[in-house]
């Protein structure tokens, strides 16, 4: 992730450069921007632009922008280090709850095909200056093409890979993916 | 935070996002993540607040949270 600035607008925004070493990376692109040409809600981060293209090497580049969270992660906050004095009271985490909550909500019952996040955690909510939450991080997500859970075959056979802790433990199989 | 290496061929359902809600909702009430180092060998963040809950749920809530309710307290 690069915070840069939009010399137009004076805006600040937030980039994330897509390592296209990594294994997916491509895929994972074509997620997120699959999944945020649809969506619009106040909990979601919202996404200015992004880039396909090649850099000054001739290599492949992918990025995308978003607007710039001021307030930083909701994992920052929960867990601090001793030396930062600020801390979230009952009434924000409570408000925060719900706006995770909403957000939920649209993404499963609001849009015209139900949006599964898959790795939702503390480090993929991002807070505003106004300490509102958007859920960010849509790189795993996955557009489910029928609402009664059954999913088509395309997406059923992709290994959904969430973070440990935060995922189902059904969802651990014993197969590894090496 | 680690990105898990272990996949699934289970269906892809909202299902899972509800257990993320669910862990994280309890993650912002006590303070401790499920992959905090105290929690191994089968205990977990359920089991922790499991066991506190209903009558002992004042030692499992984040202390910061007391914090702000003792001074609050204090004030009135």
């Amino acid at each position: 992730m690069y915070k840069g600035r939009l010399n137009s607008e004076e805006r600040v925004v937030a980039v994330k450069v897509l390592n296209l070493q990594k294994k997916g990376a491509h895929k994972s692109f074509i997620a997120e921007c699959n999944v945020f040409r649809n969506i619009r809600h106040r909990n979601l981060v919202k996404i200015i632009t992004c880039c396909s293209s090649v850099d000054h090497k001739g290599n492949d580049f992918k990025a995308i922008v978003f607007e710039y969270m001021t307030n930083g992660s909701l994992e920052e906050w929960l867990h601090q280090n001793a030396e930062q004095q600020r801390t979230l009271k009952f009434e924000k985490r409570f408000e925060i709850v719900i706006g995770i909550a909403s957000a939920l909500q649209y993404l499963h019952n609001e849009c015209e095909k139900p949006i599964v996040h898959c790795d939702l955690k503390p480090s993929n909510v991002l807070l505003d200056d106004d300490m509102v939450a958007h859920v960010s991080d849509f790189c795993l997500a996955r557009l489910v093409s029928t609402i009664d859970g059954e999913s088509n075959n395309q997406t059923s056979s992709m290994g959904i890979k969430g973070t440990k802790g935060y995922t189902p433990p059904g969802m651990y199989s014993l197969k590894l993916l090496l | 935070m680690h990105i898990s290496e272990y996949g699934m061929d289970s269906q892809l359902s909202t299902e899972g996002d509800m257990y993320s809600f669910g862990i994280l909702l309890l993650e912002m009430l006590t303070g401790i993540g499920p992959t905090d180092e105290m929690f191994k060998d089968g205990y977990n963040l359920h089991n922790y607040v499991k066991t506190a809950f209903p009558n002992n749920i004042l030692e499992i809530v984040d202390a910061t949270l007391l914090l702000e309710e003792q001074q609050r307290l204090r004030v009135i």
